[in-house]
């Protein structure tokens, strides 16, 4: 079974070289579900499993010419995946080393099991806040931190890139801390 | 990634599909890295009329010498494999060993240097520097032809850093070049058997990672851009 598979890979993975279409997709159509499983077993996430397995397909594309017809195409295929599963744990660490914590900014954090939107249990200085600012940093603060999805995820709901929903968001915790301050002052003064 | 699904990807890759050559066996790569070393080291020391001193019993008597030699070769074979095996997934068990073969040639070529400056020392160190500058330039003109091919080998594959890549290869191939300087080198003080030969492949890893690099994503064929 595996032995044959590997035939039919490295037959198709060659005719991809050569420049044949159907080759190539009917590779990349078993290797689809095949990297799901492979990168499902290695990490948690079903969001993070589909943009790991679209940045391995991207990867092949990029390497397919240092493929060579002599060597085995599993391991080949196997190396590419790590290295893309690598990558997406250290993007991941970065990612959660550079978000700013809702509770260091002053806000509550949202409770891990949030699926539906809560901003009713938001203070109404908070809720305020959040109101306040524009609908795209409104919706990323919401996703993230009341809806508790992953960046990844809250990104292709809106479908946006991550680094763009990072963004947004960054700038609505920074406008909502601003805001409170500022009411915070004007208490104080008055 | 953008809210497309990983079919629609699919579909978007096999449109994007184009022939293209298979990249070099590694044997291939590093035969013709080593042959234009040869190249470079034969017109260099025909125009000059300086030749390695290959029947020098003096060179072979002299064990910090010898090491030192040796210490060069394993460190440019290591740091050559490491490169080009490191750009082609799969192999990145040969890369490991090339890593491990180059970094240990690199101690032992450091340790090498200490003891000659232990063993030898009292030379002006002002003169060594002016000497040692003139071999490692020598030993990195006769790495520039490998370095470029490196380069291009490196451009074909997929190196996972693109930088470290070229370091490495930079030092594999100043290696080379510093093995011939090393075999024609008649200065004997200890600091410039360090500066001079020993550290050249650490020199011209910092050196040329960075114009390596560039010439490395300039040579590498325009991809799929998501």
């Amino acid at each position: 079974m595996g032995d044959e598979r590997e035939t039919r890979w490295r037959s198709w993975m060659v005719a991809t070289q050569t420049g044949e279409t159907p080759a190539y997709e009917k590779l990349l159509a078993e290797l689809i579900p095949y990297l799901r499983r492979f990168v499902g077993r290695r990490l948690l996430s079903a969001a993070a499993v589909e943009d790991v397995v679209q940045n391995i397909l991207i990867s092949i594309h990029r390497a397919r010419g240092t493929y060579r017809a002599e060597r085995n195409f599993t391991p080949w295929l196997h190396a590419i995946a790590r290295n893309a599963i690598i990558d997406q744990t250290r993007r991941r660490a970065r990612q959660s080393r550079r978000e700013i914590s809702l509770e260091a900014d002053g806000v509550a954090e949202p409770s891990s099991d949030a699926v539906e939107p809560q901003s009713a249990r938001l203070s109404p200085e908070l809720e305020g806040a959040l109101s306040a600012l524009p609908d795209s940093q409104r919706q990323a603060v919401e996703l993230i931190h009341l809806h508790g999805y992953s960046i990844a995820e809250a990104a292709a709901r809106v479908g946006a890139t991550t680094a763009a929903l990072k963004v947004r968001a960054h700038r609505g915790y920074r406008a909502m801390r601003a805001h409170i301050e500022a009411l915070r002052l004007e208490e104080n003064g008055g | 990634m953008t809210g497309r699904s990983t079919e629609e990807l699919a579909q978007q890759l096999v449109g994007d599909l184009s022939p293209l050559k298979p990249i070099a066996r590694l044997r291939v790569a590093a035969s013709t890295v080593v042959a234009l070393w040869i190249a470079a080291v034969g017109a260099t020391s025909w125009m000059t009329g300086t030749w390695p001193r290959v029947g020098d019993t003096a060179f072979w008597s002299d064990p910090i010498r010898v090491a030192v030699l040796l210490g060069l070769g394993v460190a440019a074979a290591g740091a050559l494999v490491a490169a080009l095996a490191g750009a082609v997934p799969g192999r990145e068990p040969l890369a490991r060993a090339g890593w491990i073969c180059a970094g240990s040639a690199a101690i032992g070529l450091v340790g090498c240097g200490l003891w000659a400056v232990a063993g030898r020392g009292g030379e002006p160190v002002g003169g060594s520097f002016a000497a040692s500058a003139s071999c490692l330039a020598h030993a990195l003109a006769l790495a520039i032809p490998g370095a470029l091919a490196a380069s291009f080998f490196l451009s074909r594959g997929a190196p996972q850093h693109r930088l470290v890549a070229s370091g490495i290869a930079a030092a594999g191939a100043a290696s080379l070049g510093a093995v011939v300087v090393h075999a024609t080198c008649s200065v004997g003080g200890g600091f410039h058997l360090l500066l001079g030969h020993c550290l050249t492949p650490v020199f011209a890893g910092l050196l040329l990672a960075l114009p390596l690099a560039g010439l490395v994503r300039n040579w590498t064929r325009p991809a799929f851009e998501s």
